[in-house]
Order: C-alpha cells, then sequence, then structure tokens
C-alpha cells in the first residue's frame, strides 16, 4: 500500500535530487529504473546508468533527471522513507499513485481530473486519521469534503 | 500580477547546442510543468550564466538552509532564478517576493499560493530546433 501524508508532522526527505545521487543511484534495479525513466522523462536508460538528454542531444548521467522522476525513484528504491512529492510534476504524481508501496508526503492532494484509475493508498490526514482508497475516484469524493472541513 | 519586467525584457545566450531565447512580459514569470520538461536545465543554464552577467542570481535547494529572506534584500536590479520553489519558499518570502519592484523573477515550481499571479504569469518551456523557449502557459481569458 502506498502511503500518502498530508501532515508534516513526521521525518520527511524534502530533498530528492540530493537523496538520489547519494542514496538511491546506487541501489537501482537497471530494468526497473528504465521503465520509470522512459515513462517520466521519456528517455532511454542505457545499462551504464546515462541517458541521452532531450533537451542537448548528449549523453548525461543520471543526476541530470528530472526532480519528479528522482522522486518515484525514491520512494520505489527506499519503501521505509517518506518523500516529499511536492515538486512532482503530474506525470511522475500519477506514477507514484499507481504504487503498490512506499511514503510520500503531500501538502495537497492533487488528483486526476478527466481519468480515473485503480490505487491502493492510504491517506493519513492532518488529524493523523487514515483513510483508505481502492480509486482515484473515491479518493477524490473524501478529498472535497475534507478541504472544505479545514 | 501583470506588470512590466524591471530588468530584462528578453535574455539570449548559447548553452552547447542549444540556443536560450527568453522573453519576458511581466516582471514574475512562473514555470510550472510536468516533469522532465527542462525546468533545472534552464536554472543551470543561467546558474551558469550569472558568472558572466551581473543582472542574474539564483537560488534554488541549496539555499534551503540559509537566510532566503537576508538574501533577498541584497538585490537590486536583478533577475532572480528560483528553482525548488515549493520547497523553499514559505509564506513571508512569497509575500516578499509579490512586493518587490526592485527585482524581476523567474520561479520554478507548481505551488501558486502567496505570489498573486494571473495566467499572464504562467509560462512552461519549449524547446524545438535546439532552442529553449518560454511560452504561455494557458491561453489568455480575455
Amino acid at each position: 500500500m502506498l502511503n500518502i501524508y498530508l501532515h508534516d508532522d513526521i521525518s520527511i526527505e524534502k530533498f530528492n535530487d540530493v537523496y538520489f545521487n547519494k542514496f538511491t543511484f546506487s541501489n537501482l534495479d537497471i530494468n526497473i529504473a528504465r521503465e520509470v525513466v522512459k515513462s517520466i522523462d521519456g528517455v532511454i536508460l542505457q545499462d551504464n546508468k546515462k541517458f541521452v538528454s532531450k533537451i542537448t542531444g548528449g549523453e548525461v548521467a543520471l543526476d541530470c533527471l528530472s526532480t519528479g522522476c528522482k522522486t518515484v525513484l525514491n520512494v520505489i528504491f527506499n519503501s521505509n522513507k517518506i518523500f516529499s512529492a511536492v515538486e512532482c510534476g503530474t506525470n511522475a504524481l500519477y506514477y507514484i499513485y499507481k504504487l503498490r508501496t512506499g511514503s510520500i508526503y503531500l501538502d495537497n492532494l492533487l488528483l486526476p481530473s478527466f481519468e480515473d484509475f485503480d490505487v491502493d493508498i492510504c491517506v493519513i490526514d492532518k488529524n493523523k486519521q487514515e483513510h483508505l482508497f481502492k480509486n482515484t475516484l473515491e479518493a477524490k469524493s473524501w478529498y472535497g469534503g475534507y478541504k472544505n472541513e479545514i | 500580477m501583470k506588470s512590466n519586467p524591471v530588468v530584462l525584457k528578453e535574455y539570449k545566450t548559447q548553452y552547447l547546442d542549444v540556443v536560450i531565447d527568453l522573453k519576458f512580459t511581466s516582471n514574475l514569470t512562473f514555470i510550472s510543468d510536468i516533469s522532465g520538461t527542462g525546468k533545472t536545465f534552464l536554472w543551470n543554464v543561467l546558474n551558469n550564466e550569472k558568472i558572466l552577467d551581473s543582472r542574474l542570481a539564483t537560488l534554488n535547494f541549496t539555499d534551503a538552509l540559509t537566510d532566503i529572506s537576508d538574501k533577498l534584500s541584497g538585490y537590486s536590479g536583478k533577475l532572480i532564478i528560483i528553482d525548488n520553489a515549493d520547497i523553499i519558499l514559505n509564506d513571508n518570502l512569497r509575500y516578499r517576493i509579490s512586493s518587490d519592484n526592485k527585482n524581476q523573477y523567474l520561479i520554478f515550481g507548481r505551488n501558486v499560493n502567496g505570489l498573486n499571479l494571473t495566467v499572464d504569469n504562467m509560462y512552461k518551456i519549449l524547446v524545438s530546433q535546439n532552442t529553449l523557449k518560454l511560452v504561455p502557459k494557458y491561453g489568455r481569458l480575455y
């Protein structure tokens, strides 16, 4: 189950770039990482853990991945840590929502507007109450009322 | 926030094979988009450029533990480029930036709270034919 914390009264890894470069990079499963990198940043990860930049056309190291992509990889490969996902674009965020493990912090539960999908998430609200959801439509329905209350 | 740029109306440079061709129409340009579109790449380009151009100043997550308010106080006549805005700008800094008429801002982030923005401030990055530009994120509403 993916845990989504809406309160920050907990230890959170805020600096995803630093954490990725320092810890996650060395523990990557190249096949899983390749799929994530292609899906989020739209680039092909090579066996030497480098990729061709879409912008410069040059081969670059993984520290040049987007912060959103690094956040997804941090969550996947460090399921015992809570990562801030406030910098994630919607592409990275929706990828995380589909994970079945890991933990993130969000100040605002940004949910898809047009396309709902199955999830397995536990949202821990600002009062530290847990709410379980099996699809994003359920989560949206709850979050609409919750936002009006807080 | 609809105000004219006080420092730079355009900025053009070359980085490797990429032409950076930026045009600014307001004093605060907010870049927000999905992940992997080149926001941090552009920040890195301008971070390098500040060595050559004293009108540029940059802030990112490496400044999170410093007094950013103090840094902003020391700036005048700068284009201040801020990456990782969602994790380094608190409410007070956002208010300060929205009311700063001595400097111009280019901010990369998602949370627009407290910056007093309109669609005129919202841009995204477009890379085409080796040229990186800023284009409006939304169509005009009027």
